[in-house]
């Protein structure tokens, strides 16, 4: 880690281990059914072979749900810091641009079609990604004119773009006769089917995102001073286009694909990064990852322990953080 | 039966008084549940209209189409009833249009099993076969006072009532429904009492500290196969005991006569539980 980047940003880096511990301790005690923290390290330290209800509760449920939710965090961040890199768009976020709108069709497209157990699970993903891809390439192909993106219509493209997509989804359920209501629930965001088969499949998503992004620090870095200046720095900036493109949409068709449409997340949690740890995005890459994990964790945290001992979609409670959030960047930037 | 005492006024679950001025021979039932209340009581000759979802007695299966939970105005309207029946619930959406249409509206929102009562004898005032809905809705008190009278017999089982078993969280009535009163009046404790009204998603940690010993749901047998994978349902009592049971959401979830058929079933599934 370079001396300069730590002597500026020390507090935050020092004060971060902190945080992620407090979350990952909120997260095993607090939910439907409290438990107090010395009981939980107890249960810990036994390992998962007791039948006690509160072993399972630990063991089984939250254990799994804390990392899924950490995982989809790192998804959304990562896929946030590079869209929002890639468009030199504060508001950008697989949410605002419809791109998960389109993994949410294609997901529910596949699983409609019963591809669940396709391609070892990865079925529903794959058909996740392609419709992600089909939406982005859409926003970029409306928002765009004579090469140069333009922001105001760039974001209702990718208004428009959602909710067709989003629309799709609706009547493809209704047609199929499928409950929409509870459907919808799980469209809305939940961590509450979390189970280890699937963090498997998340997890070659995750480490992707993270070292695709790491490995196209140095490109985004240049593109902030424009495409011509990272032209001139040396950068392929269509290969980096392209491939900034299909890593968001991998990362977001892998998210919406185990845990449903949750809002926001990607397009908050760059913005704190920044704040905290620079702009670079050889720092970035990382910060927002780590961040990304722990908003993600807290949001699940409360859905499932404020109307105790009913649930809440986890969507609710980032759309509760991030609207309001949008709002002010909006006005930051003289939009609205 | 003849009607007998027309003009009359009723007072519907609202508060609302209603005149009718002789007996309606044009109804139109928004719900399927007074819809087969309507048959039950005798009165489903003067029926005239009905929703999709209505498919019992056979018979209203015929009768003309004015939507299904979405009410269509309307085809209400075209049909020119002099009494239509709605839910304040299952229809509440579309009661403003109704009433400024100023068509005779009698609202029912039953919540309890007593209130089912109340809705029968209701509808056999409005439409003339208040006798035979009386010695319905008869059966209804009757077994409320059996149940209340049965002395406690040890251990209540826990019970759950879910709706589905896949995704989770799982949907499970709460308070002020009557399968909530049916639980209770059949000896047995709605776990998931606390946790608020109507259906609603429990979340699986609070399932599992729940602990029933008992499942009903209205998913069927042949899909209940996530019960017996899930790594945590899998734990509970009523999974490992095999006391989950596929009902027909018939007769649990609309408020007619056959609900009498759903508690003798509780009641059966209860006392096999307590005997252990």
């Amino acid at each position: 880690m370079p001396t300069v980047w730590f002597k500026r940003y020390r507090v935050f880096a020092i004060l971060l281990p902190v945080l992620v511990v407090a979350t990952v301790a909120a997260a095993l005690c607090m939910g439907s059914e409290p438990i107090a923290p010395q009981q939980v390290w107890r249960i810990l330290r036994e390992g998962g072979s007791s039948g006690d209800s509160f072993s399972v509760i630990v063991w089984q449920l939250r254990l799994p749900r804390m990392t899924m939710a950490a995982m989809v965090g790192v998804l959304l961040s990562v896929a946030g810091v590079i869209l929002q890199g890639l468009l030199r768009n504060d508001l950008a976020d697989p949410y605002t641009i419809g791109v998960s709108s389109g993994a949410a069709m294609g997901a529910s497209a596949a699983v409609l079609a019963g591809w669940e157990a396709k391609w070892h699970g990865f079925g529903v993903p794959v058909a996740a990604f392609v419709c992600a891809m089909i939406a982005i390439v859409l926003v970029l192909m409306v928002a765009r004119r004579e090469g140069v993106l333009r922001v105001s219509v760039f974001l209702l493209a990718g208004i428009v773009v959602g909710s067709f997509m989003w629309s799709v989804v609706t009547l493809m359920l209704t047609l199929a006769g499928a409950d929409v209501g509870r459907v919808l629930f799980w469209l809305m965001g939940s961590f509450a089917d979390a189970e280890w088969v699937r963090i498997r499949l998340l997890l070659p998503f995750a480490v992707l995102g993270i070292l695709g992004l790491r490995a196209m620090a140095y490109g985004l870095n240049a593109f902030a001073l424009g495409e011509e200046s990272a032209a001139h720095l040396g950068v392929e900036v269509e290969r980096l286009k392209r491939g900034a493109i299909v890593l968001a949409a991998l990362c977001t068709a892998a998210a919406v694909s185990v845990s449903g449409i949750i809002g926001f997340v990607g397009l908050v949690v760059p913005h704190i990064a920044r704040r905290l740890f620079g702009s670079d995005h050889r720092q970035l890459f990382w910060s927002a990852a780590v961040l990304g994990a722990v908003l993600m964790v807290w949001a699940d945290t409360l859905a499932r322990s404020i109307a105790r001992p009913a649930e809440i979609p986890v969507g609710v409670i980032t759309a509760l953080i991030g609207a309001p959030f949008f709002i002010t960047l909006l006005r930051r930037e003289r939009l609205v | 039966m003849p009607p007998t005492a027309f003009p009359r006024r009723v007072t519907d679950f609202r508060g609302k008084v209603l005149t009718l001025k002789s007996a309606p021979r044009r109804i139109v039932s928004l719900t399927p549940g007074t819809t087969e209340v309507l048959f039950a009581i005798g009165a489903g000759k003067q029926v005239v209209g009905v929703t999709g979802y209505c498919d019992y007695p056979p018979e209203a299966k015929q009768l003309p189409k004015i939507g299904d939970m979405r009410v269509n105005v309307e085809a209400v309207v075209a049909l020119r009833p002099d009494l239509v029946v709605a839910d304040g619930v299952l229809n509440r959406r579309f009661l403003p249009a109704l009433e400024r249409l100023k068509l005779p509206l009698l609202v029912v929102a039953p919540k309890t099993w007593l209130d089912v009562a109340r809705l029968i004898r209701l509808l056999g005032e409005a439409t003339g076969h208040e006798k035979q809905a009386a010695s319905l809705a008869q059966r209804f008190y009757q077994a409320h006072h059996e149940a209340r009278s049965r002395p406690a017999s040890g251990q209540k089982p826990g019970v759950l009532f879910a709706l589905n078993v896949e995704p989770l969280p799982m949907w499970v009535a709460g308070r002020e429904l009557f399968v909530d009163d049916m639980i209770r009046l059949a000896g047995g404790r709605n776990v998931a009492a606390d946790g608020g009204v109507n259906y609603y998603p429990l979340s699986a940690e609070a399932l599992l500290a729940r602990n029933p010993d008992v499942i009903i749901t209205t998913v069927p047998e042949d899909r209940l196969s996530p019960l017996y994978e899930h790594p945590v349902l899998k734990r509970l009592k009523a999974v490992q005991n095999r006391r989950v049971y596929s009902v027909d959401s018939n007769l649990f979830v609309r408020p007619t006569p056959r609900l009498l058929k759903g508690l003798e079933l509780l009641q059966r599934i209860i006392v096999k539980a307590q005997r252990g």
